[in-house]
This record gives structure tokens, C-alpha cells and sequence, in this order.
């Protein structure tokens, strides 16, 4: 699998991926269809690096097809999902918590593995009285109880333990004769400021909202991608870093204490981003997805935490001392292109276990977990 | 004659014999002659007679009278004897008076003697005592030249009796004022303000006036490079004149001056040979010399350098070139009267320097006018959108540019050529560093504008530099022109000019490189162009989708507004395009079914009739309740070939038209991914996909591959559909006929 990717079909669109983050062994991603047809599913990958294989447990999702997908980083059970539902000749997105079972790995399910393994327990969120569609439940990084719910042109912050909803931010149209007012796109906790802030994409801008406070923008860049932003990702190494995709077909890396311009940007796709992902390890090292059907791995080492002179701990900058002649071979710029999808990529992620695999999740259903090509790797490691 | 003519027929010589005459007469004459000869005889005889009787008389009278005298005489010498016996007398007494006298005047005369003597030493004395007062009336009327020559004199006399203590006083005096004098001379030395020619004159005077050699040689120094000190500063002041005048006074002022005190030190100190002074003495003036004229002549250079750097680029070039030139000239000539020193500092190094700044300016001034005719392109554009720029205003714009762009750089080219005419005293080439610098005029003017060009450009393809769209097309087959051949004239002009042998060159950038790299750059703005017109008609689509209620709409009656508009849109990209990229090449190239007449054929497809049959859009299969559908779609793609959307465009028509097609096809595609439709709202689609389909084949050159994007939305529609009920062809097709 190591140049090809190991592929993994599904029999509906999807577009929905995430790792499982609240595991730690194993390398496991959710998966979730998104289709009209009855029966949408949600998929447990299992990969097995040893057999070179990809197992899997699939659940039913019978609330409706699901957009999003998130996992809880502190409880590997929890996932959110957000799915439309249709309503008279109405759509409504809306947002459920689910819970994996218990003893997933045990035998009796393994006995039953043509059938859906039952959930332990969902949840559906109250999200009507905020609006019609949810974007995204955003599980606090930290705070296990704790979620941002992007919905319609609100931000709310959900307390699980309390059940309280409370609305942080709302963006109201901005010209006074356009009917339609544009809503968020999605959002994300940032991983800085004692996660206090959230990202939340509106049109072509990014702003970070301080969610102690009500209506309090921290920060806002504004203008940073000619169209539409698709997608967030905070460098996870380094502070005030973070990593856009939009519909102008840039990857732009940000340092939001300069919003002006990017410090970094690739547009090497040729249509709309749909997602970015920093490695959680080598931050240098970003994946980004299109709808150009490629997965397109970029080095960013110049902005990354291990590059020169901005490494933050003393440790680090005396390794990395060492290495700096053979950093300098490392280039910025597009490394490696991942081309096997016949469709529109809408998700990458990586793993949170092992740092050099991915997956990719194509509309046609297609997953395909693939590895840094060996020898970027070796010349990150050494 | 003699006795030829003595003949004897003359009775007046002594020869005459007078029978012969007598015969000859009687013989010769008649008788009336003869008697007449007679008579005359006998006259003259009786003349000659008387005559002889008086001159008798007369002597004998003359006879008397003498012996008279004798007598007389003879009494005299008588008495005259007596009187010089007297005499005698007299003068022995005298002789013996005179010996008397000379005896008592001799102890006198020898007194007179050493008087005299003694006067003239008192004259001396006078002189001495009265050259203190003499000295200071002589400074004071500033004869320095004159006291110092009495002083030497008065020397002289106190190196004789200077250990009387009656001249100590006056030798003090002296000194004191020679001292003074000195003191004066040396502050005059160091006074700023003197000419050069009076220093040297004060110089000479102080070694007159045994200065110590060392010491005055490197004082002379230090107060010649003060006062060319004060030439340099005047000359910093002279910012108003224009070069060739700041020239001709830095030469008249400066190097003269300069000139004169280096050949006067180097006659005063170097040429001479003084005995109490080291042996090295000479050496050493002769090297102090020559550090000083370096850092004066530096000095100097460093402030025409200066001047020039100003000057360059707002003046004439030729005019300062001349200036250089004439001080070229004028070191070169210094540099052959001073000779044992070397200058080391040459005004090459500033013509290259400025030939090289004046590059700069070029280059500079090259590149502002690059960014204005730019604007100036962007303006056009901008106003020209008013009324709807053709193309042939696009090609207007096109050519004005490149030809504009051709023209300044070909006269900035000659313009710099003016630094090797051959009557300049130097010669550029010749130097190690002017030749470089003649090949920095090509890489760095002519390679680095065309770099800069190509960069600037590229900066244009940057699609946060929201550029218009038509900006990039011109500027693109502006690149294209200078790839195909703007470079290419320019290079060869170059090298033709300025003699360089570019193609065996290993350090001269390669005319391909160039080339290549304004082809990149043409083709990243063509890219961007596509990009940009892709992502304008994708904002289109994108609104019109994402504002549209899907599920609750009405059964479709019309084409939406919004595709016309796309099509009308990339209608106008089509005319600009094609008057700047012609389709010649292209016309035979579309694929098969464009020659297809009727363009009916693509609703056959749906139900399958068609004879395309490896050509996948048989959406007629399908149910609402169709679970396979994604099962079909996707065999489908097993047996079709990938279509690769996102290509680079190429330089034609069609090519760059096709990729802003497939761009708003494209994100058609995902904009309804993205919803859910109602069964009309499917229809609506369905009734868009024809318009657009019966629309754009016009526009490609392989339209399969729009209706492959098109089958991918309308497929995805079906997805997105609550109720995928497709309308009938017909219905569809007239709807779209109906526009």
C-alpha cells in the first residue's frame, strides 16, 4: 500500500471523515454516507498496518445523511454527527451525539457482522430554536462537556453537563438589500488561547470569536481567500498559526496576528479546497483536498514549528541545529500528489495515532488511507 | 711703355736725340712746318732761359737768409746751455726736497691705510648692528626673500667673531627676530589661503632658514592637503555648474595646485640631497609623497564620483562623459609628471562606475516606465470596459506596449553606447572591469528587465492582485510576442552593439533561458486569465445555485436567466480571445460530433438510441427509487476514460475558452452536490444542462468532454433528488429552443 494507498469503497456518496480521536493505539477513522437514499451508514475504520488491511464496523445513521462528521478527543465512543433532515418541503440540518457501544471489539458483534451494530446511545441535539441548518458540532479540544455548534449565521457554545446553549456570536447581512444573508460555512475550536477562542469561516474571512464573552471578535482576517473559505486548521505546534482552504483554490497559511497577508500560500489545485489538515506532528507537512479530485500533500517548512530560529523549546533548536543543511533541501512546496480519487475530494484527515498516514474520503465513496512517501519521511526524521 | 716711348723724338726725355729729330723733321715735315717747329724751339729756349736766371736769383737769396739763421741759432744753443745747467741744478734740489718729503710722509700713509681699513669693518659693524632694525623693516614690508638672504649674509660674519660678546647681543637680536620671522613664514606656511606658489616659495625660505628638512617636508604636506582641502570643499559647492565646468575648475584649482606641490616638494625634497638627514630621507619624502597625492587625488575622485553619482542619469551623458574624459586626459598627463609615483586611483574606475550607475538609472528609469505604460494598459482596459473592448483594442493595446517597450529599451541600449565611442581617451573594454561592466549592460540592463518584465507579470497571475481579466490576456501575449520575438531582436541587438559573444559565453544568460522563462510566465497568465474567468462565471453559477430555493420550485418554463448570462459571457471571452489568439490552427480539430449538424443528438443519448455508445449519459435507466444508481455511475467510470479536467491551457482559442468552461462547469457540479432538489427543481437542471450543452459545443473543440461534465451535474442532481423524475427530451428541448 505504501505508493498506492489502501482503498476502501462505499456503496454511497459521502462525505464525511473523521479520525477517531479519543483512540490512541489504534489507527481508526469514522466514516459517513451522504445520501437521499434511506439507510445512510456510518463506517469504523480499523487499519491494520501489519496486514496491510482496513476492517470495519458499520452503524446505521437512519437520522438522515450526514454532512459532518466529528469525533470527541476525550471520549473515543463520542461522535457528532450533523445530517439533514427533510421536512415537509422543508431541509433541515440538524446534529446528534452519538455513542459507540461499549465492548465494540468483543464477539458477539463480530457474529453479526452483516447487520448494523446498534448504537449505545443517540442523542439528537436541540438545535431548532438557534436555526435550520447546522454546520458543525465542534467538540471543545479540552473541555469534555463543552461544544461550538456552528448553525445558520450563529455560533453557540452547548454545555452537555448543564444543557445549556447559550449564543456567542451572530453575523447578520451586511448589505441591507441582500435577501439572502450568507451564513457561516463552518468553524473550529482554535487550538491557541486556552481554547477560548472559536474560528468560525464566513464568506471569504476568517474570524475568531472569544467565547466568554458575547459577540466579542478576538481577531478577523478578512478578505483571506478571494472566494469563499472551506476550510480551517490550527498548526497545532505553533501559536497563532493556522491553515485555510478556499474556493479561489489557495492553501494559505496564516499567522492571525497578521492578517493582512498570508505567510505562506500554494494554489496548486485547480478547483475549490474543501479541506486542510496540519500534521499533528511535523506541522511542516499539510494535506489538502479538492475538488480537482486530488489530495495534495505540501511542505510549509519555512512556517512550521521546527523551522529555523522559531522553534519554541530549547531542545528543539538544538536538534534541529544539526539538521538545518538538510532542512534546506526540504523546499517549501508541493511534495506529493495523490491522485488515485476519481471524484471530488471533500475530506482528508490524518491519523491521530501514527503521524505519516492519512486518509481521503471522495464523494464516490471511496476512502483511501495512504502513507507519506517514505522519503519525506526519512528526511522529517532524520 | 718705358722705352717704347722714350722715344727719341721727345724733346722732354732724356733719350731725345736731337739729330734723329732733326733727320726725322726735315724728313717728315714740309718746310712751312719746320720753320715753324724752329720758331717754337727758339721760344721755349729763351723761356726755359729767363726761367733758369730767376730761380738762380731765389737761391742764392735763400742761401743768404739760412746762413743768417745758422748764426743766430748758434747764439741761442749758447744761452740755452746755460738755462738746462740751471735746470740741472734746480731739479737736483728738487729730487733731493721730494726725498725729504717722502720720508716724512711715510708713517702717515700706512696710518691712512688701517683707517680705511678700519672704516670699512665699521661699515660691516654698522651693517650688523643695524640688520635687526634693517631685518624687521624688510618683514615688515613683507621682503621676506631679502631679510632672509641678509640674515644668511650676517651669518656668515657671526660664524666668524659670533663668540664676541659685543655680537652675542646682535646675533641674539637676530635670531630672535629670524626666529620671529621664521614663526611668521611657518604660520603663513600653515595659513590656509595660500597659493601653492607661495608655499612653495615659503618652503624654500624655511630651508633657507635651516627648518629641519623631515619637519617641513611633512608640514608642506599636511598644509597643501589642508588647503586642497579647502579647494575640495569649494568644489562640493559648486553643485549648480554643470559638469564639464566642475570638471575644468577641479582642474584648474585643485590639480594644478596639487600638481605644483607635488613637483615643487618633489624638487625640494626628493630631487635634493641633504647631507644631515638620514640616509633614507629621500625614500621616505618620496613615499610620504606619494601617500599624499593618492589621498588627495582620492579625495578629488571621490568627489567627482560623488558629483557624478548625482549627475548621472538627470544630465546630459555626453556632457559629463566629455567632462570625465578631459580629466581623464588631464591625470593621465599628471600621472607622466610624477612620474616615480604611481596613482593608483583611475577615472576609469568612474567612468565604470558611472557606466554602470547610468545602467542603474536606466534600469530603474526602464522599469518605471514598464509599470507606467502598464497602468496606462490597465487604464485603457479599465475605461474601454464602458464600451465593450474589442479586440482589436485589446491588439492596440498589445502592440502599443510591446512596441513602446521594443523602443525605450533600444534607446536606452544606444543611449549607453555613447561610454565606448572610440575618441575617448579611455577605453572601457580594455579594463578587466569595464568589460564586465559592458556585459553587465546585457545581463544586468537587458536580461534583468526581461527578468524583471517576466517577474512582474508573474505578479499579475497572483489572483489576490484582482487584476482585470483582459489585463492578464494582454499581458500574456505580450510575454508570448517577447518569447517569439522581442528577446530574440533584442539579445542579437545587444550583442551586435556592444560586441558580445553571447553564445560561447558560459557566465551570459542564454537567450532560450529567457525566452523560456517569458513563455512560463505567458502561461501562468494564461493559466490565472482562465482561472480568473472561471472563478467569475463559477461566482455566477455558484449564487444562482446556492439562492435558489430547490425544493420548492416550480415546474421549469424557462432557461434560468443566470446560463444565458454564462453563455452570453463566454461569448464575449470567445471574441476577445479569438481576435487575440487566431483558430486557424484549430478549425479541423473539433471532434466528431460537432460536425455533427443536428445538436439534437445529446437527448439521444438519454434513451440510449444513440450510436455513441462508449459516451456514458444514459440517465434514461434511471428510477427515483434507483438504489443502484451510484453503482452505475461508477461502472461507468470503470469504462470510461478518465477525463482530466484541469489541464494547462495552451495558447489558442479554444484551449483557454474550454478551461473556463470546465472551470464554471466544474463548480457547477459541486454547487449541486451541495443541495437537495424536488423533483422541478431536478428538471430545472436537467432544462439548464441542454441550454448549456446546445450552447457550448460552439465554444470547444472536444465536446465530449462538456457533456461529460455536464452528465456529472445532472447525475449528481439526480443523486440530490427527493424525486428523480427526468422531463421529457422534447418538452426540454423546447423549453431551451424557446430560450
Amino acid at each position: 500500500m505504501d505508493e498506492n494507498g489502501l482503498i476502501y469503497g462505499l456503496e454511497l456518496q459521502a462525505r464525511a471523515l473523521t479520525p477517531q480521536y479519543g483512540e490512541c493505539n489504534e489507527v481508526r477513522f469514522f466514516i459517513a454516507t451522504n445520501s437521499l437514499k434511506p439507510t445512510n451508514q456510518v463506517h469504523l475504520l480499523q487499519y491494520n498496518e501489519e496486514q496491510g488491511n482496513i476492517q470495519s464496523k458499520i452503524f446505521e445513521h437512519a437520522l438522515g445523511e450526514v454532512w459532518k462528521l466529528n469525533s470527541c478527543p476525550n471520549d473515543a465512543r463520542l461522535l457528532a454527527s450533523v445530517y439533514n433532515v427533510q421536512n415537509g418541503a422543508q431541509v433541515l440540518t440538524q446534529a446528534a451525539l452519538l455513542t459507540l457501544p461499549q465492548n465494540l471489539d468483543s464477539d458477539e458483534n463480530e457474529q453479526i457482522k452483516s447487520e448494523y451494530i446498534p448504537w449505545a446511545q443517540v442523542e439528537k441535539l436541540d438545535t431548532g430554536r438557534l436555526g435550520e441548518r447546522v454546520k458543525t458540532i465542534e467538540f471543545h479540544p479540552s473541555q469534555e462537556q463543552t461544544m461550538g455548534c456552528v448553525i445558520d449565521n450563529k455560533l453557540a457554545i452547548m454545555q452537555r453537563a448543564e444543557s445549556s446553549t447559550r449564543v456567542v456570536a451572530e453575523v447578520s447581512s451586511t448589505g441591507s438589500s441582500t435577501k439572502h444573508m450568507s451564513p457561516f460555512t463552518t468553524g473550529k475550536w482554535s487550538h491557541h488561547h486556552q481554547g477560548h477562542q472559536f474560528l468560525a469561516l464566513h464568506d471569504c474571512s476568517v474570524r475568531a470569536y472569544d467565547v466568554r464573552d458575547v459577540q466579542h471578535c478576538a481577531w478577523s482576517i478578512e478578505e483571506a481567500h478571494g472566494q469563499l473559505v472551506r476550510d480551517v486548521d490550527c498548526n497545532p505546534n505553533k501559536q497563532c498559526h493556522l491553515a485555510t482552504g478556499g474556493d479561489d483554490g489557495y492553501l494559505k497559511v496564516w499567522d492571525c496576528r497578521m492578517p493582512k497577508a498570508p505567510v505562506f500560500a500554494r494554489s496548486d489545485h485547480s478547483h475549490w479546497v474543501w479541506s486542510v489538515r496540519f500534521n499533528t506532528f511535523h506541522d511542516q507537512l499539510i494535506l489538502s483536498s479538492s475538488s480537482d479530485c486530488k489530495v495534495l500533500l505540501t511542505c510549509a517548512g519555512s512556517v512550521s514549528s521546527e523551522a529555523e530560529g522559531t522553534s519554541a523549546s530549547g531542545l528543539e533548536s538544538t536538534i534541529s541545529a544539526g539538521m538545518d543543511d538538510r532542512r534546506k533541501l526540504f523546499l517549501d512546496g508541493l511534495l506529493q500528489t495523490f491522485d488515485q480519487h476519481e471524484d471530488s475530494v471533500y475530506c482528508v484527515e490524518w491519523s491521530n495515532v501514527d503521524p505519516w498516514i492519512f486518509a481521503s474520503l471522495s464523494y464516490d465513496g471511496r476512502v483511501i488511507i495512504s502513507k507519506v512517501p517514505k522519503q519525506y519521511k526519512y528526511q522529517i526524521i532524520f | 711703355m718705358g722705352e717704347n716711348n722714350e722715344t727719341p723724338f721727345d724733346m722732354d726725355s732724356s733719350s731725345f736725340d736731337a739729330d734723329k729729330y732733326l733727320e726725322r723733321l726735315l724728313k717728315d715735315c714740309s718746310l712751312k712746318q719746320i720753320m715753324d717747329t724752329e720758331a717754337a724751339v727758339v721760344k721755349d729756349t729763351q723761356t726755359l732761359h729767363s726761367d733758369m736766371q730767376t730761380l738762380v736769383y731765389e737761391n742764392y737769396n735763400k742761401f743768404i737768409s739760412a746762413t743768417d739763421t745758422i748764426r743766430k741759432m748758434k747764439d741761442d744753443f749758447k744761452q740755452m746751455e746755460v738755462d738746462v745747467n740751471l735746470l740741472m741744478t734746480k731739479m737736483q734740489t728738487i729730487t733731493s726736497f721730494s726725498e725729504q718729503i717722502t720720508g716724512t710722509l711715510q708713517g702717515t700713509r700706512s696710518q691712512l691705510c688701517r683707517l680705511s681699513e678700519k672704516h670699512s669693518l665699521l661699515k660691516r659693524l654698522q651693517f650688523l648692528s643695524t640688520l635687526p632694525a634693517k631685518l624687521k623693516a624688510l618683514i615688515e614690508d613683507q621682503n621676506y626673500a631679502q631679510a632672509v638672504q641678509d640674515y644668511l649674509h650676517a651669518q656668515k660674519v657671526f660664524a666668524q667673531y659670533g663668540r664676541q660678546p659685543s655680537f652675542d647681543g646682535i646675533k641674539r637680536d637676530c635670531d630672535a627676530i629670524m626666529a620671529d620671522l621664521k614663526e611668521r613664514l611657518r604660520r603663513d606656511f600653515q595659513m590656509a589661503g595660500n597659493t601653492a606658489q607661495s608655499l612653495t616659495e615659503i618652503g624654500e625660505l624655511l630651508l633657507q632658514l635651516d627648518e629641519k628638512t623631515s619637519d617641513l617636508a611633512s608640514e608642506m604636506l599636511t598644509c597643501a592637503a589642508k588647503r586642497l582641502h579647502e579647494q575640495i570643499i569649494m568644489l562640493q559647492d559648486q553643485t549648480e555648474r554643470d559638469m564639464i565646468e566642475f570638471v575644468d575648475m577641479g582642474i584648474e584649482g585643485f590639480l594644478n595646485d596639487l600638481a605644483l606641490v607635488v613637483t615643487s616638494y618633489f624638487d625640494m625634497f626628493v630631487a635634493k640631497h641633504y647631507e644631515h638627514e638620514r640616509d633614507d630621507f629621500q625614500e621616505n619624502a618620496l613615499y610620504e609623497l606619494n601617500i599624499f597625492l593618492n589621498q588627495n587625488i582620492d579625495k578629488y575622485l571621490v568627489l567627482v564620483q560623488d558629483r557624478v553619482e548625482s549627475d548621472i542619469g538627470y544630465g546630459d551623458t555626453q556632457i559629463m562623459l566629455r567632462a570625465l574624459d578631459r580629466l581623464h586626459r588631464r591625470l593621465q598627463a599628471m600621472r607622466n609628471i610624477c612620474r616615480g609615483l604611481d596613482v593608483k586611483r583611475s577615472t576609469v574606475d568612474i567612468i565604470i562606475g558611472a557606466a554602470h550607475q547610468l545602467c542603474d538609472a536606466h534600469a530603474k528609469n526602464l522599469k518605471d516606465h514598464f509599470a507606467d505604460s502598464l497602468s496606462a494598459v490597465r487604464l485603457a482596459l479599465v475605461s474601454a470596459k464602458t464600451d465593450v473592448s474589442t479586440g482589436s483594442s485589446l491588439n492596440d493595446l498589445i502592440t502599443n506596449l510591446y512596441v513602446t517597450m521594443m523602443d525605450k529599451i533600444k534607446e536606452v541600449l544606444n543611449n549607453l553606447l555613447v561610454f565606448l565611442r572610440t575618441d575617448w581617451s579611455f577605453n572601457i573594454k580594455a579594463e578587466h572591469k569595464g568589460a564586465l561592466c559592458v556585459d553587465g549592460i546585457r545581463e544586468n540592463l537587458l536580461i534583468g528587465f526581461l527578468r524583471h518584465i517576466a517577474k512582474v507579470m508573474c505578479g499579475f497571475s497572483d489572483t489576490s492582485s484582482f487584476s482585470p481579466p483582459n489585463l492578464l490576456l494582454v499581458l500574456s501575449k505580450t510575454c508570448l510576442e517577447l518569447e517569439q520575438q522581442g528577446v530574440h531582436v533584442l539579445i542579437a541587438l545587444v550583442d551586435d552593439l556592444y560586441e558580445i559573444d553571447s553564445e560561447n559565453s558560459a557566465t551570459l544568460t542564454h537567450e532560450t533561458e529567457i525566452c523560456a522563462e517569458m513563455r512560463e510566465t505567458a502561461q501562468s497568465l494564461l493559466d490565472a486569465y482562465v482561472r480568473l474567468q472561471g472563478s467569475n462565471i463559477s461566482q455566477m453559477l455558484r449564487k444562482s445555485v446556492e439562492t435558489r430555493d430547490w425544493l420548492n420550485c416550480l415546474e421549469p418554463r424557462s432557461v434560468r436567466a443566470v446560463m444565458k448570462r454564462v453563455v452570453e459571457e463566454l461569448g464575449s471571452i470567445e471574441t476577445v480571445v479569438a481576435s487575440l489568439y487566431d483558430t486557424t490552427g484549430n478549425a479541423g480539430f473539433r471532434t466528431t460530433a460537432s460536425s455533427d449538424s443536428s445538436r439534437k443528438t445529446y437527448f439521444s443519448n438519454f434513451t440510449g438510441t444513440n450510436s455513441k455508445a462508449q459516451y456514458r449519459s444514459n440517465w434514461s435507466n434511471y428510477t427515483p427509487s434507483q438504489l443502484e444508481s451510484s453503482y452505475v455511475s461508477n461502472i461507468h467510470r470503470l469504462f470510461s476514460e478518465r477525463v482530466d479536467i484541469f489541464t494547462s491551457v495552451e495558447f489558442s482559442k479554444v484551449s483557454i475558452v474550454m478551461g473556463i468552461i470546465k472551470i464554471g462547469l466544474k463548480t457547477l457540479l459541486e454547487c449541486v452536490r451541495l443541495r437537495t432538489f424536488s423533483k422541478y427543481g431536478l428538471q430545472q437542471i436537467q432544462v439548464d444542462a441542454h441550454y448549456l450543452q446546445m450552447n457550448l459545443w460552439r465554444f470547444v473543440s472536444d465536446e465530449n468532454l462538456v457533456n461529460y461534465l455536464l452528465d456529472e451535474i445532472l447525475g449528481s442532481a439526480v443523486h440530490r433528488c427527493l424525486e428523480s423524475v427526468l422531463m421529457e427530451p422534447n418538452a426540454v428541448e423546447i423549453i431551451c429552443e424557446r430560450g
